[in-house]
């Protein structure tokens, strides 16, 4: 019975022969979650949040929000249609929320590797972590936090109250220091792949620091009235260590003029790596009212500094040709082009520079500005006016000037309110409004979140808002209407201007 | 003919009469055709002895026979019937012709002929000549129309354009509703499918729902298309068919645009006549001459009239089309073997300039039977060739007011071209290319061995082998400092190219014994038992780059730049799958069948402890006009009830590794010599499950007055549970997608077709197949937290959901609010308030489909047409909304330039109601703020949401067979010529402008349908004359 033979020799072969014939699920083109180790993993961790939310979209819409940025209405139709119209749906700038959340997961994945010689990348984790987070709030107020970043495990995580994250973050930043504090030859050093520091731990120390005191200073005015709050600052103020960054912190793993690899910010608002103009930097404008807020004239909120500031010229670049060649000019936000100069400003080459320029996360100036608000405040010893003006030099040096020209403008702008330390009423609106000026298209996001808490600086709305004020927050995002149902607090349009975050007390 | 004919066989008859004859019975009878005319000369002969005889003029014959005879009927052009004679002495026989055989035996699952009494649910068979009447070269589009439930949906037209095929909507929400295509025998796939010779299909039997399927296991769930090729038949001998066809290919329409406005934009001053504007917001048309956009290259300008040059001036941009196919195959049978060849070549020019497709594809089969072996073997080989341009350019043409003389700026580049901000579409057509080549390999092999009359065993094995490689590339563009410094834009694109090679390799192989016993006097049986083995494995390579340096060159030596991370990759996959499987058909004498298979499959996408699933089905037919005699009188002459129930498992939707969690490369790594990677952001269920669907399904179907009339009604209704499906999770989680095991879905629908003969002579015949589907799918859950997910499409703006207790798929847009008497709710500005999010805004399935399949046969003239009309529903079209902006739609026209008031809106009355409004005007005071209100009304995307009702005249033909008296004194023996046309007549609801075909839809496959976008060209006709010639 050949025909037997054959046919069983057949099956044999085909069907029964391979044992693990299934065994060839294992992916060979990338390793997985459960076997990457967390040296692996941090490059990318540091640099994901950074690359997809800071430069573009959070930048975008803190610039537009504080009348730093407009459209360049003589080449486009409906730029920041909703931004100055201020139709503010769950839909306008999600993206904050969805690219913020999921770039935070592989921090996520770093703190909880059981292995203990990871100790040094899991504090730096941890400091970014709290970093993000505290945006997260400073935007939405209660959000998902102890059962966020879980992934598979948990798909719908439920929302925490806001204080309570706050000190969370705080507590978090602790276990970092401390992180650090113990680190030893047990664990692994953390080299190239902390593309901030480059495992500089008392670098990430003194960041830690300075992160600690922006949390903590976003509820002093909320301190004002709340007296358990004032207890808290206080408490934590003690115990903070007032060692803070002295120098930009900024990230860069090695950028450069190639396709994927050039600094985002300049590759969205400069150039590509043939060096042709990209289609945000053609779009973007100088305001009307930073350029004359700038320029020390008077502003169409009848602001008139008398001043003018040399950034003004870094931060927005001069016409290049043409009858207005070398002026700068402005549109007025949500005005067409129907009295808008034939030219406008792109932005300047304080802040586009190079491919190779580093990302920025925090400025020296911001330092500055937090601790002489902590040391008018009376939070921290120091002298608030030398504090004040060591942020307005920060500030003159990232955009590419000399100290001398900063000294030179302090000693002009002194006497002058709101610009000037002797010359300001209010201590504070002079601290937001050099602030404001030295985040500039580098974080309109933390200004605009500044002004929220503060109030400063006044700056006019856009003359097509459909509102009298600036919304307070952002409104959740549709993704999560859609996925997480059950736990997102019900919002409409309404709340982002009737509702406000727990420190915002304006 | 027919004279000739009865002289052979009446010469044959004479020999074999002279054998004679041992045994003495004798049988009379007539024969008669399905019209029930007498059949004069027919063959009539004893099975297995060469006994036999012929028919009179009157169909009647008188024979001789042994003991327990069996007498075969054949007749040319008829299908042969067998007939036991038993006790009777007088035998009736009807016999059908030929074409009716398939009718009749019916290939099903595995390659199993069944008799159509015995199937036991849903199936429509379209045969070679309905294929290939219109000259369709490609044989999935040809089902067009032809099949009841059947969607072929060309979701974006090209020189290859792309297809969907589904069979009674969809049940899964993200997971595969695509039906499964068997070719011979062995699943294959629909891209192969595509590149067959169209002349070599026999047929293709369509299994409607995933019963007959089941035996395919997880890939049959959403039914099948079981194709046959040709083999030469028993019989005959060699014959060779020569096919030429010709068609001509044009532009069925474009997006209708205002043709009162001219090219322009408000400058400050109204609406301003700027000649190298996107937009139509100029003034009125004048008629005047003038300059129309940039400076050529010598500094000229062209001149033309502002003038509308028509609502479609953009048509002018493309050409006619041209399709040649060249075919022959040759043929011959006998009893012991056959051989089939064909060769085809396919020539397409598509409608625009330098797109053109090239196909050859060569087929080999044969097989022989020595003894108790049968042996059978398929090699076929195809390679097709294709070169297009990026079809973006598209969406810039569509950036085009009316008066602009479109093709007089073929040759002035982007430096010349009529707008400054979007790119000269005749650039991109010449430097934003693709070329692909895909080489196929398809070899299957076949044998059978019959043990006895009761047992044989089957081996098949396929393998599909696809080497393809592809180069895409960018040549870039410079924007001059002038038009930089006039316009303030800057069109730049750095030049790139990508090239890679992809190899797919699929091996399938069967093993199944059959037996066929007969249990009792009056109870047949038939099982299989079988073992299934599929194997797929995939090899990707890809190279790309930005930064040319020599122009032309494309190759990673010539780049300046670095590779691109985006298109430098390579990546390789395995499946494998095993399933065991067993079925079994009981019938009791000619009028019950009941049929059970069961099936259990392995699979190597689930992780070890889920990765077996067993799933059965069971059916039953009944005929009562065959269990009853006299059952129907002379009106109903046959009458089939069947039922079946079926559970399928399905592992579609789930990629080789999903399972496993990877991590991810961070974008932009590697940087300087530093790697690093990220947490995934979407990830699957490392313990999913299979998903399941259950459908129980009733038919009938019924032949009156002799078929003449016939009627085949199906319904089903299906639940699913535990879809594997892809959800957008909460981002919070740190992912933003997650497959996993929920969802279900549960739904009804059926097919109803209706079979007419309204007349039938000898020189007239006229058939009329109406067909009316209906499906209907609605989402039960989506997960406990969520009552809805997105499918697909544009984020925000225009997306496609499954909603819990909605039908499923479901359009979301940003829509205007409205009161409550439905009145659109202005803002002080009479800007039209809308949805803080996207919300519902109607299905995108239609309710139901009619189809038409008709032909009308006069002596030698068919004319015959293929018709179908969609309604119910509806779809985004982008095109549209990308025409509000810039002033060219016709909305944007209407009435004049200036405020109005917006039809039946409302504005608050400050007391929480709202009033009609009658005095707020909408789009303010100047030409800036008109402009504004129309962008806004873009953001409402709802005003793109459009009705997807269509009636298409899918295939129109004319065929002349030449007279068999004018061959006679050749060596041909059949000769047509036909005059075609495709998708002539398209009829759109009228606020459907043209904008796009409603079937197009930005994902070519995906579950994310009714989304349409502008890089999708407009539908096209053609026209062709075909040539048939068989000696």
């Amino acid at each position: 019975m050949k025909i037997k033979h054959l046919i069983l020799t057949i099956i044999a072969f085909t069907f029964l022969s391979c044992e693990n014939y299934l065994d060839v699920n294992e992916d060979p083109n990338n390793p997985t979650q459960n076997t990457i180790t967390p040296d692996l993993l941090l490059a990318g961790g540091l640099h994901d949040p950074y690359n997809n939310i800071f430069p573009g979209s959070a930048n975008r819409l803190g610039n537009a929000f504080m009348n730093n940025w407009g459209p360049n209405v003589n080449s486009f139709t409906g730029g920041f249609l909703d931004e100055f119209q201020l139709r503010i749906t769950s839909n306008f700038y999600d993206i904050i929320w969805d690219n913020l959340y999921r770039d935070l997961g592989t921090f996520q994945l770093i703190l909880d590797n059981e292995e203990e010689i990871y100790d040094n990348h899991k504090a730096i984790s941890r400091i970014m972590k709290s970093f993000y987070f505290q945006y997260l709030v400073d935007l939405y107020g209660d959000i998902p936090y102890t059962e966020a970043l879980a992934g598979g495990e948990n798909l719908t995580p439920t929302y925490d109250d806001e204080t309570e994250i706050y000190r969370d973050l705080i507590s978090e930043l602790d276990v970092a220091l401390s992180e650090i504090e113990n680190s030893d030859s047990d664990d692994l050093s953390v080299g190239s792949e902390d593309i901030v520091y480059q495992g500089d731990l008392e670098m990430w120390r003194k960041f830690a620091n300075t992160i600690k005191l922006r949390i903590l200073l976003r509820q002093s005015e909320l301190a004002l009235t709340d007296g358990e709050t004032q207890t808290y600052l206080n408490q934590q103020f003690n115990s903070l260590e007032k060692d803070f960054i002295t120098e930009n912190v900024v990230i860069n793993p090695g950028y450069s003029n190639a396709e994927d690899k050039q600094n985002p910010y300049y590759a969205l608002y400069g150039f590509d790596t043939q060096g042709n103009t990209t289609t945000s930097r053609q779009f973007l404008t100088a305001t009307d009212y930073a350029v004359k807020f700038l320029k020390g004239i008077e502003t169409e909120n009848g602001v008139q500094t008398n001043i003018p500031d040399p950034r003004l010229g870094r931060i927005y670049e001069p016409i290049q040709s043409g009858d207005l060649a070398g002026e700068i000019l402005g549109v007025q936000q949500g005005a067409d082009n129907t009295d808008t100069p034939p030219e406008l400003s792109k932005l300047g080459d304080g802040l586009i520079i190079s491919s190779e320029q580093d990302g920025y996360l925090m400025m020296a100036s911001e330092s500055y500005f937090l601790q002489a608000e902590a040391a008018f405040r009376g939070y921290i010893p120091g002298d608030a006016k030398m504090l004040f003006q060591n942020g307005i030099i920060e500030s003159y040096n990232l955009l590419g000037l000399t100290t001398a020209q900063a000294d030179s403008y302090i000693n002009q702008s002194n006497s002058v309110n709101l610009i000037g330390w002797d010359g300001s009423q209010n201590k504070i609106e002079a601290i937001m409004t050099q602030k404001w000026i030295a985040l500039n298209g580098i974080n309109g996001l933390e200004s605009w979140i500044e002004y929220t808490r503060t109030g400063f600086p006044e700056i006019p709305l856009p003359i097509t808002a459909t509102r009298d004020s600036k919304p307070n927050r952002l409104l959740y995002p549709t993704s999560e209407f859609s996925t997480n149902s059950a736990n997102v607090p019900q919002q409409s349009t309404e709340d982002a201007f009737s509702t406000r975050i727990f420190w915002d007390v304006n | 003919m027919k004279q000739n004919v009865n002289w052979i066989f009446l010469f044959l008859f004479a020999l074999i009469s002279h054998v004679g004859f041992a045994q003495s019975q004798e049988v009379t009878g007539t024969v008669v055709d399905n019209s029930g005319l007498p059949l004069p000369g027919v063959n009539v002969i004893e099975d297995g002895t060469t006994n036999g005889t012929q028919t009179d003029f009157d169909g009647n014959f008188s024979i001789e026979v042994g003991q327990s005879a069996v007498l075969v009927f054949s007749y040319l052009g008829m299908k042969e019937q067998k007939v036991t004679v038993g006790s009777q002495s007088s035998i009736q026989v009807t016999l059908m012709n030929a074409t009716d055989q398939l009718d009749e035996v019916v290939i099903t699952a595995l390659g199993i002929k069944r008799k159509k009494d015995e199937i036991t649910s849903a199936y429509e068979v379209v045969d070679n000549e309905s294929i290939v009447k219109a000259n369709n070269p490609d044989v999935v589009n040809s089902l067009s129309g032809k099949v009841t439930g059947l969607t072929i949906k060309q979701t974006s037209n090209g020189v290859t354009g792309d297809t969907r095929i589904t069979l009674r909507g969809s049940r899964s929400i993200t997971g595969n509703n695509e039906a499964l295509i068997v070719i011979d025998g062995a699943i294959s796939n629909a891209n192969f499918l595509r590149t067959l010779n169209p002349n070599s299909i026999e047929s293709i039997n369509v299994i409607k729902g995933p019963n007959g399927a089941a035996l395919y296991g997880s890939q049959g769930a959403n039914g099948a298309l079981i194709v046959t090729t040709k083999r030469g038949k028993e019989g005959e001998n060699l014959k060779i068919t020569l096919k030429s066809t010709t068609d001509f290919t044009n532009v069925a329409y474009v997006p209708e645009r205002q043709t009162r406005y001219g090219q322009g934009w408000d400058l400050g001053q109204g609406f301003a006549s700027i000649i190298y504007e996107n937009g139509g917001w100029g003034p009125e048309f004048d008629g005047q001459i003038g300059n129309v956009g940039l400076p050529q290259a010598d500094g000229s300008y062209i001149e033309a009239p502002f003038s509308s040059r028509g609502a479609d001036n953009i048509k002018d941009f493309f050409q006619t089309g041209v399709t040649q196919q060249n075919s022959i195959s040759l043929t011959s049978g006998s009893e012991k073997g056959f051989i089939f060849f064909s060769a085809q070549n396919e020539n397409t020019e598509f409608i625009i300039d330098r797109d053109k497709l090239n196909r050859s594809t060569f087929n080999f089969k044969a097989g022989r039977t020595y003894d108790k072996w049968e042996v059978s073997g398929n090699a076929t080989y195809s390679y097709v060739g294709t070169e297009e341009a990026d079809s973006r350019l598209y969406g810039e043409l569509n950036q085009s007011a009316t008066n602009i003389p479109i093709e007089r700026f073929e040759n002035s580049g982007n430096e010349g071209h009529w707008n400054a901000y979007f790119l000269n579409p005749y650039s991109i057509r010449d430097n934003d290319r693709s070329e692909r080549s895909n080489n196929r390999f398809n070899v299957l092999g076949d044998v059978k061995y019959t043990f006895n009359e009761n047992i044989n065993a089957i081996v098949r094995s396929n393998g599909i082998f696809n080497f393809a490689n592809g180069l895409n590339f960018n040549n870039g563009y410079t924007e001059p400092e002038s038009v930089v410094n006039l316009t303030g834009a800057d069109r730049s694109e750095a030049s790139s190219f990508q090239r890679f090679n992809t190899e797919f390799q699929e091996y399938y192989t069967d093993l199944i014994v059959n037996f066929d016993y007969k249990l009792f006097e009056d109870i047949n049986m038939t099982a299989n038992v079988g073992l299934n083995n599929q194997y797929l494995k995939t090899n990707q390579t890809s190279v790309g780059g930005v930064g040319l340096t020599v122009p032309g060159i494309y190759s990673s030596e010539n780049l300046s730049g670095q590779f691109d991370q985006a298109t430098t990759f390579d990546t390789q996959s395995t499946r494998r799958r095993y399933s065991a499987f067993a079925g079994v058909n009981f019938s009791y004498k000619d009028y019950l069948y009941v049929n059970a298979t069961a099936r259990n499959d392995w699979s190597s996408v689930f992780s070890e402890e889920n990765n077996s699933y067993f799933y059965p089905s069971v059916g039953a037919s009944f005929l009562p006009t065959k269990a009853f005699e006299g059952f129907g009188g002379d009106i109903l002459n046959y009458l089939k009830v069947t039922g079946s129930y079926v559970k399928v498992g399905n592992d579609g939707g789930i990629d080789p590794f999903d399972v496993n969690q990877v991590v991810n490369q961070g974008l932009g790594f590697p940087f300087n010599g530093l790697n690093s990677y990220v947490a995934p952001r979407s990830i699957t269920d490392p313990q999913l499950e299979p998903e399941f669907t259950n459908q129980l399904e009733f038919g009938l179907n019924a032949g009156f007055l002799k078929d003449r009339i016939t009627l085949d009604v199906a319904y089903y209704n299906f639940t699913t549970d535990n879809l594997i499906t892809n959800i957008a999770t909460s981002t919070a989680s740190g992912l933003s997608r997650s497959a996993i095991n929920i969802g279900e879905t549960s739904g009804y629908g059926g097919e109803v077709n209706l079979g007419l003969v309204p007349f039938k002579t000898d020189d007239l015949v006229w058939n009329l197949n109406f067909g009316y589907a209906k499906n209907y799918t609605e989402v039960d859950k989506v997960t406990d937290q969520a009552t809805e997910v997105s499918v697909g499409g544009f984020a925000g703006a225009a997306e496609i959901f499954a909603i819990e207790g909605e039908q499923f798929p479901m359009l979301k847009t940003i829509n205007f609010l409205r009161d409550n008497q439905g009145r659109v709710i202005l803002d002080s500005n009479g800007t039209p308030e809308q949805t803080s999010g996207p919300e519902i805004s109607g299905n995108t399935t239609p309710d139901y489909t009619l189809n038409l399949n008709t032909s009308f046969s006069f002596k030698n003239w068919t004319l015959s047409a293929t018709m179908d009309y969609r309604t119910g529903h509806v779809f985004y079209s982008d095109t549209q909304n990308n025409l509000l902006w810039p002033g060219h739609d016709v909305a944007t026209a209407e009435g004049g330039r200036g405020s109005f008031i917006f039809p039946n809106s409302s504005i608050p009355d400050g007391n929480g109601g709202f009033t009609a409004n009658t005095t707020v005007p909408s789009g303010g005071t100047t030409a800036a703020s008109y402009i504004t209100f129309w962008n806004n009304m873009r953001g409402i995307t709802e005003n793109s949401v459009l009705d997807a009702t269509a009636f298409q005249l899918r295939e129109l033909s004319l065929r002349y067979d030449v007279t068999s008296e004018l061959l006679e004194k050749t060596f041909i023996t059949n000769a047509s010529i036909s005059v075609v046309g495709r998708n002539i007549l398209t009829v759109l609801p009228e606020e459907n402008r043209g904008y796009n075909d409603p079937e197009s839809n930005f994902t070519a496959t995906g579950n994310a349908q009714g989304v349409s976008t502008t890089g999708q060209y407009p539908p096209t006709r053609s026209y062709g004359i075909g040539l048939n010639v068989s000696f």
